[in-house]
């Protein structure tokens, strides 16, 4: 430790000195200092990584207008099998009354397309823009005389389908006439005119989700209840709340991220910990010697841990570039119709080094524990 | 040689605490490539069991699953078309939440078991004709909603007598399997189904479009790969990450163990003994280490796997931990165990006895 044997005699340490102590040690041996900090760069590199997949299913399934209320049938997940009619649209009419602006039908289907799951969404095109929030980006809205369909951009980015491509949707071959962007832009979604939807599917007057565009001076959750109490037999719920329903499963998958995360915050602690070990077995005999000089245990200590920070600091810079670029090349995908964005969000490196700096002091207290309870003259033997 | 050897294991026992520190490394990251490769194998193992037969189902879905509708009178047509003897299925999801969402499968009982020839766990199998409503409950639905013979369970506000278990290892795991005609009922299809499974003898052909908006596709491969690959693609660069790590904390450490000796190596080096004295001392030590610590990370990821079973719309996505994929996890310990034993042995083969024996602290 020829970096800190110079001018030494305080036994009280302020922060600042221990730091300038551990670097000035980390610097008197570069080789070693860099294999440390280059073990230490892969786990925080793939720390990062696993918060930011954590982080990005998350996320998922927040989509959906909130003043949009739902009704539609309690089995929800087999939407084939949802089959809600005029009846219905009458009576949420009239339950609603003035506190809605509109209450309007919306089929909603699944669909499997290139190997993926996508929804099939048909409206009155009036209404993509009022009541589900669709901005047209480019092209022109599908014809509902002619075999058109609008995708979102999520699909376009799933899929690279480009305007004027031919798919085929449910045995009929449509041309993509319009890209839309909206507030249900996390959805990959094909959408159709109402009419060309009933016809694709031989179910006129069939659909699967009524909406409810609540007022924006009206209470949603008075309005709510009283749909609730009209309608008993059925499922009524803010489109927000459908979706994040409808992604719960995906979403959990995170679990396992979390999971791995933990484990790559307890690899750091232990890493750290196996550096300082291996430190002080292989320098018993400096420690003893700050010892004799009068450092106590808990001025090495402190040095031990401030050195293992500063290498775990660099580390976790060097991770930092390590995985950016890995997020960075990944662009969004589509899974189970919703977009996943995985981005390194500012929290999450602060969180991330934060964490990691813990787990280096805890690992190079755990480590230093044995041999600062040994007194000098054994190091100093060592 | 005995005696290198046993001086390694004197010398690991000594260290315990820096070979506890780099065992735990090794077992979380072997523990966390194994939870990795189950996840993908049990898309493998449960969403890819193709078979040697076709099913003809509404485009643009997954019939096997859910979302195929199509009238009965498709048989006829298929016959038509060469096909022989096409046998019926219902595929639907039921359920109000995420947590109590059921896969049902309508199946002609006298037909079903040669399709999924599964393992009968408990109780019986369906029979045709039955006075009442019966199912057989697949191991992971029975798991989640701790059924078992004799039991009733819940379909579409319908009770059905759970007369046995069964264990497929597929997707089916997670259905609720029934008569067809009660899963038409039960759904309001009249004689409607979901799809037909015909056989792969030429007469139709994987991809062939058909009228009235059908496909024929492959029976058995239900999964979306494309779908997962880019988040199974992050996962695997994590743990390539992870796994790089742990070689390289090994192999540092091995390395400066191996340099706290070399004054030891030096000696013995001119005492007479060959360099494979010292590949013999490293190599016992990195082996006990990593064959230690890879056996804790299986037992570990084992002992967790089940604890990381999530439903994700009707279906249990948990890791399988089978042989292939200890296989696996075997030749990845050998992979970490072979780089970080030959980066020390490889510095310090080329030192010098004199540079052994030359003490710098």
């Amino acid at each position: 430790m020829k970096g800190i044997a110079v001018g030494l005699g305080e036994r009280r340490l302020t922060v600042a000195t221990r730091l300038r102590l551990a670097l000035g040690d980390l610097r008197a041996q570069p080789l070693r200092t860099l294999l440390a900090v280059l073990v230490l760069t892969p786990l925080a590199a793939s720390w990062f990584l696993l918060a930011t997949i954590a982080d990005s299913l998350d996320e998922l399934g927040v989509a959906g207008e909130a003043r949009n209320l739902v009704v539609t049938d309690p089995d929800v997940f087999d939407l084939a099998n949802i089959a809600l009619g005029d009846d219905e649209l009458s009576l949420a009419a009239a339950t609603a009354a003035g506190d809605a602006e509109s209450v309007t039908p919306l089929v909603l289907r699944l669909v499997e397309m290139d190997d993926r799951v996508l929804q099939l969404r048909a409206a009155d095109p009036a209404l993509w823009a009022g009541v589900h929030g669709l901005r047209l980006l480019e092209g022109a809205l599908p014809d509902p005389a002619g075999d058109d369909v609008a995708i979102t951009q999520a699909v376009q980015v799933a899929t690279g389908w480009q305007l004027g491509d031919t798919v085929r949707v449910f045995g009929t071959a449509f041309t993509v006439t319009a890209v839309l962007q909206g507030s249900g832009s996390k959805v990959a979604s094909l959408w159709l005119p109402l009419g060309r939807a009933e016809a694709l599917f031989e179910r006129p007057g069939e659909f699967q989700f009524l909406v409810v565009r609540v007022r924006a001076d009206a209470d949603a959750d008075m309005v709510r209840a009283r749909l609730r109490a009209a309608f008993p037999e059925r499922l009524v719920l803010d489109e927000s709340a459908i979706q994040a329903e409808a992604t719960r499963g995906v979403r959990s998958l995170g679990d396992l991220a979390l999971v791995f995360t933990a484990v790559g915050i307890v690899g750091l602690a232990v890493g750290s910990a196996n550096a300082t070990a291996l430190t002080l077995a292989e320098r018993a005999r400096s420690v003893g010697l700050l010892r004799v000089m009068g450092f106590t245990p808990r001025a090495v200590r402190g040095l031990l841990t401030a050195r293992a920070m500063l290498l775990t600091g660099a580390a976790l810079l060097l991770g930092l570039a390590v995985a950016w670029p890995l997020v960075a090349a990944r662009s969004s995908f589509v899974l189970r119709s919703f977009t996943i964005e995985p981005a390194l969000h500012p929290f999450t490196v602060v969180a991330g080094v934060g964490l990691s700096l813990c787990s280096a002091w805890l690992g190079a207290v755990l480590a230093g524990r044995r041999a600062l309870r040994r007194p000098a003259h054994e190091l100093l033997e060592a | 040689m005995a005696a290198v050897i046993l001086l390694a294991l004197r010398d690991l026992r000594r260290r315990w605490r820096v070979m506890t520190a780099l065992g735990v490394m090794v077992a979380l990251t072997v523990a966390t490539v194994t939870l990795l490769d189950g996840y993908v194998r049990s898309i493998d193992v449960r969403f890819l069991s193709s078979q040697p037969r076709l099913v003809v189902q509404q485009e643009s879905t997954v019939g096997e699953f859910a979302g195929s509708r199509m009238p009965a009178s498709v048989a006829d047509e298929l016959l038509a078309r060469g096909a022989v003897d096409p046998i019926a299925e219902v595929h639907a999801v039921t359920g109000t939440s995420g947590s109590d969402a059921v896969l049902i499968a309508g199946v002609e009982p006298d037909r079903y078991r040669e399709l999924d020839p599964y393992h009968l766990q408990s109780g019986r199998h369906l029979r045709s004709g039955e006075a009442g409503r019966t199912a057989i409950v697949g191991a992971l639905l029975a798991d989640r909603f701790g059924l078992s013979t004799g039991d009733t369970i819940r379909l579409r506000g319908r009770d059905f007598a759970v007369v046995g278990v069964f264990e497929l290892g597929t997707y089916l795991d997670d259905a609720a399997l029934v008569p067809l005609g009660d899963a038409q009922r039960l759904l309001g299809w009249g004689t409607d189904v979901s799809l037909y499974v015909v056989a792969a003898d030429g007469s139709l052909r994987e991809g062939e479009l058909l009228p009235g908006g059908l496909v024929v596709s492959q029976r058995g491969d239900v999964a979306l790969v494309d779908e997962w690959s880019p988040l199974l693609g992050l996962l695997a660069a994590a743990v390539r990450l992870l796994a790089l790590g742990a070689i390289a904390v090994l192999a540092v450490a091995l390395w400066r163990l191996a340099w706290l000796h070399r004054l030891d190596f030096g000696l013995l080096r001119l005492l007479g003994f060959p360099r494979r004295a010292i590949v013999l001392f490293l190599g016992t030590q990195a082996v006990v280490l990593v064959l230690l610590a890879a056996g804790a990370g299986v037992v570990a990821a084992t002992v967790v796997a089940p604890w990381l079973a999530r439903p994700t719309l009707a279906v249990t996505t948990a890791p399988v931990v089978d042989q292939f994929v200890l296989w696996r996890a075997a030749a990845y310990s050998l992979f970490v165990l072979g780089v970080a034993l030959s980066i020390p042995l490889f510095a310090l083969l080329r030192q010098g006895v004199g540079a052994l024996v030359q003490r710098d602290d």
